[in-house]
């Protein structure tokens, strides 16, 4: 049994403040849109709780694409190419069924391409799509007066609140999806263990 | 061919009495040595001297000789009427000696009858009121030394490029933070003056400034720190509208026909006993509130009641005012408020601050006029749905009462197309029953809650205000306008917490008729957004569910 370096120390970091980033924003958008749900008894203290987690998360955002644009791992990682599309079905079979099965995972990942095409279609859209969606029309509502013109642009405060929410409904599809995938490796931990150590068993 | 003859007036005096120099004459009117009168010299006013010695008694110059137009100008004014002539005020041989301004006659001048005359005669000169000014402009420089404290961005919150009463609170919220009251701010009121010589008897009116605004047209701001910015301002901010007559006649008072001696029985300024001869119930509220005894004791100190307007036509913004008249410094002390300014925008002080108040969400139409908002008034429909048309009926097309979301696209689209011009639907969270007692304080701790729920009371009470021809109507309004896809995109009112889905509305579409099916559906507009979002989470979670299961019968 072998183990490749999958997850370097930066990105490791990136991920946990990330998640609990993003976990901090979900409990508390959640409160800010269902208010009777009474998480934190402070509704104002919650307002800028996911105020100030929301600026937090442009900033590992950007973290992240420096990080990654500076190591090459947008190319390696990210870019869905041909074959990953090709590969994509053979994927979609395992999870639903072949995995069932035991049999072997058709993707290995490796330091120079560690997700398989699923992944990389599920990370590519959130990272490049949906993330930057959310941050933009989270920092529009940070301070509406300023942003006034653009919001008028996008058609009022309705329709960017709407496409908040969405892109945070989203999000809690790639979550629960995310979090469960997790549990897929070798025994439960495995993957959860790499994003800690870095190192996955092969 | 005008201004060559006007050339040829002036210059024949000039040619024909060119001939005797000024030194002849000065050998005996010596006390002339230094006269001065432009590049004229003694003959060519005194023009009936043809030659050396002239006789005893010359003809009296005339100045129209050579200022005709001015002179003309001058017979219009009150000065000429009076007989007093251009000898009174300038010197003819001495032009820049002894120039006489207004004073130096009207020394005891009092302008008793002027209002804040003080104020008045501190920043303007005689000529702005008793001339013929034009192109008139306010400015107003704020010097914060060498700090830069405030960003054009800081300022104009909205961007418009004007500066609203909300934003230059602000900026004085901010400059009192900022400079501990260090700051230096300087208005100056600049008007062209048209020509110093037509005055006339009476001066402009009060209303030229302050309602008709035909003196100062527009008032500008410069903020002075590192870098100097400037912006326009609104200029009401500082010449604030005045009531007049005209105007009472359309407010509250004037309407139901107080006429002015019923309230001013004497020279004395009238006390609340006027007033509580009509509003004695209130006054019974409001006399023991605390804000009564230590802050406006008299109903005078809030109610203007030259400008008491229907509660109904007061906007946020208007009533506002009313109390920051005294809490002036209410943006600093709601800074512990998420998003301040934007709550000032939408709500008045009292929705928060008179617990015992009856609150309304309101919508009002607003049309853009060269890039200003204004109300859309009833004589803007009239023009455009026919004269005496009852605005009521046009809303509400099914006359039950109440407004519903197709019949407020189904006017809105109507009107805009009709108009032809950019309109929208403003949305605000006001009283609409007032109880006057407004000494609930310190509320940070539990309001959010209030308004941010579903339970908020204002949703119980959600009206549209429509200009009609004698008065404004409020009319209920259906509260899926809120959410109901396209209306609630042209209001512009989205609140956090607002009212989301409810498990009766998704059974009464399933239940419905394929017909109103798109109907339901569009009312709905919004809220589906939670619908479709718990839908698919649940469908992932049961897809979870199930490859858990699956996992674990294999792995038996």
């Amino acid at each position: 049994m072998s183990k490749i370096y999958l997850h370097p120390l930066p990105i490791r970091i990136w991920h946990w403040l990330n998640a609990f980033i993003i976990f901090v924003l979900i409990i508390t958008g959640l409160q800010l849109r269902v208010p009777s749900l009474q998480i934190l008894s402070d509704y104002r203290a919650v307002v800028l709780i996911h105020k100030y987690f929301g600026y937090a998360m442009c900033l590992s955002f950007i973290f992240w694409l420096i990080y990654y644009l500076v190591t090459g791992g947008i190319k390696k990682h990210y870019l869905i190419r041909i074959k990953d599309i090709k590969a994509m079905p053979s994927q979609f079979i395992y999870y639903s069924f072949n995995i069932f099965k035991g049999r072997k995972n058709p993707f290995t990942p490796s330091p120079n391409n560690k997700f398989n095409p699923l992944q990389k279609l599920a990370y590519s859209s959130v990272m490049f799509i949906f993330t930057p969606i959310i941050a933009i029309t989270g920092i529009m509502f940070s301070d509406i007066l300023m942003f006034f013109s653009w919001i008028e642009a996008i058609g009022g405060i309705r329709v960017l609140d709407a496409i908040h929410v969405a892109v945070a409904y989203i999000f809690v599809f790639y979550l629960l999806v995310h979090l469960y995938m997790a549990t897929l490796g070798k025994r439960f931990y495995t993957h959860i263990k790499a994003m800690i150590t870095g190192y996955e068993k092969e | 061919m005008n201004i060559l003859l006007s050339i040829l007036i002036i210059l024949c005096p000039l040619l024909l009495h060119a001939s005797i120099p000024n030194e002849d004459c000065l050998g005996c009117h010596e006390k002339f040595a230094e006269f001065k009168h432009g590049n004229t010299n003694c003959s060519q006013c005194h023009n009936d001297i043809s030659s050396l010695p002239h006789e005893d008694k010359l003809k009296r110059p005339l100045c129209n000789t050579c200022h005709g137009p001015v002179v003309e100008k001058y017979k219009k004014s009150i000065h000429s009427k009076k007989n007093l002539s251009c000898k009174d005020c300038h010197n003819t041989h001495f032009t820049s000696k002894d120039k006489k301004n207004c004073l130096s006659c009207h020394k005891d001048i009092t302008h008793k009858r002027l209002p804040a005359a003080e104020r008045h005669l501190k920043y303007m000169d005689c000529l702005v009121c008793h001339g013929k000014t034009h192109q008139g402009e306010m400015l107003i420089d704020i010097n914060t030394g060498k700090k830069d404290i405030v960003k054009k961005e800081a300022i104009d919150r909205d961007r418009n490029g004007l500066i609203d009463h909300i934003e230059w609170d602000n900026l004085q919220s901010i400059l009192k933070k900022e400079l501990k009251g260090k700051e230096e701010i300087k208005k100056h009121y600049l008007v062209k003056i048209e020509d110093s010589h037509l005055i006339t008897k009476t001066p402009v009116t009060c209303k030229s400034c302050h309602n008709e605004k035909t003196v100062f047209k527009k008032a500008r701001l410069t903020v002075k720190g590192k870098i100097a910015l400037s912006i326009p301002v609104d200029i009401n901010i500082f010449i604030p509208e005045l009531p007049s007559i005209e105007d009472y006649r359309h407010t509250v008072h004037g309407k139901k026909g107080i006429r002015c001696a019923d309230c001013h029985i004497s020279e004395e300024a009238i006390s609340d006993d006027t007033c509580i001869k009509c509003h004695k119930s209130i006054y019974g509220i409001y006399k023991d509130t605390a804000h009564s005894e230590k802050g406006a004791t008299q109903c005078t100190d809030c109610h203007n009641p030259h400008h008491v307007k229907s509660y109904k036509d007061l906007n946020v913004y208007e009533r506002v005012n009313i109390c920051v008249r005294c809490h002036r410094d209410y943006l600093g002390k709601h800074k512990w408020l998420p998003n301040t300014i934007l709550h000032f925008r939408y709500l008045e002080c009292t929705s928060c601050h008179s617990p015992g108040s009856k609150k309304s969400m309101l919508f009002s139409f607003v049309v853009r006029d060269d890039d200003r908002t204004r109300p859309l008034q009833y004589h803007d429909l009239e023009r455009v749905f026919g004269k005496d048309v009852k605005m009521a009926d046009m809303i509400d097309t099914n006359r039950d009462g109440m407004v519903l979301y197709d019949e407020l696209i189904d006017f809105f689209n109507e009107a805009k197309k009709r108009l032809n011009r950019e309109l929208f639907i403003k949305s605000s969270i006001i009283v609409t029953n007032p109880y006057h007692n407004y000494s609930q304080k310190n509320l940070k701790n539990k309001v959010c809650n209030e308004c941010h729920s579903e339970d908020a009371p204002f949703y119980e009470s959600m009206l549209i205000s429509v200009p009609e021809k004698t008065n404004v109507v409020y009319m209920p309004i259906k509260k899926t306008v809120l959410s109901a896809f396209p209306t609630s995109i042209f209001i512009d009112m989205c609140l956090l917490g607002e009212g989301k889905i409810r498990p009766r509305e998704i059974s009464a579409i399933i239940k419905a008729n394929w017909k109103d099916k798109p109907r339901l559906i569009d009312e709905l507009g919004f809220k589906l957004i939670d619908f479709i979002g718990i839908t698919i989470a649940l469908i992932i979670l049961a897809g979870i569910a199930i490859h858990i299961i699956l996992r674990i019968v294999v792995k038996k």
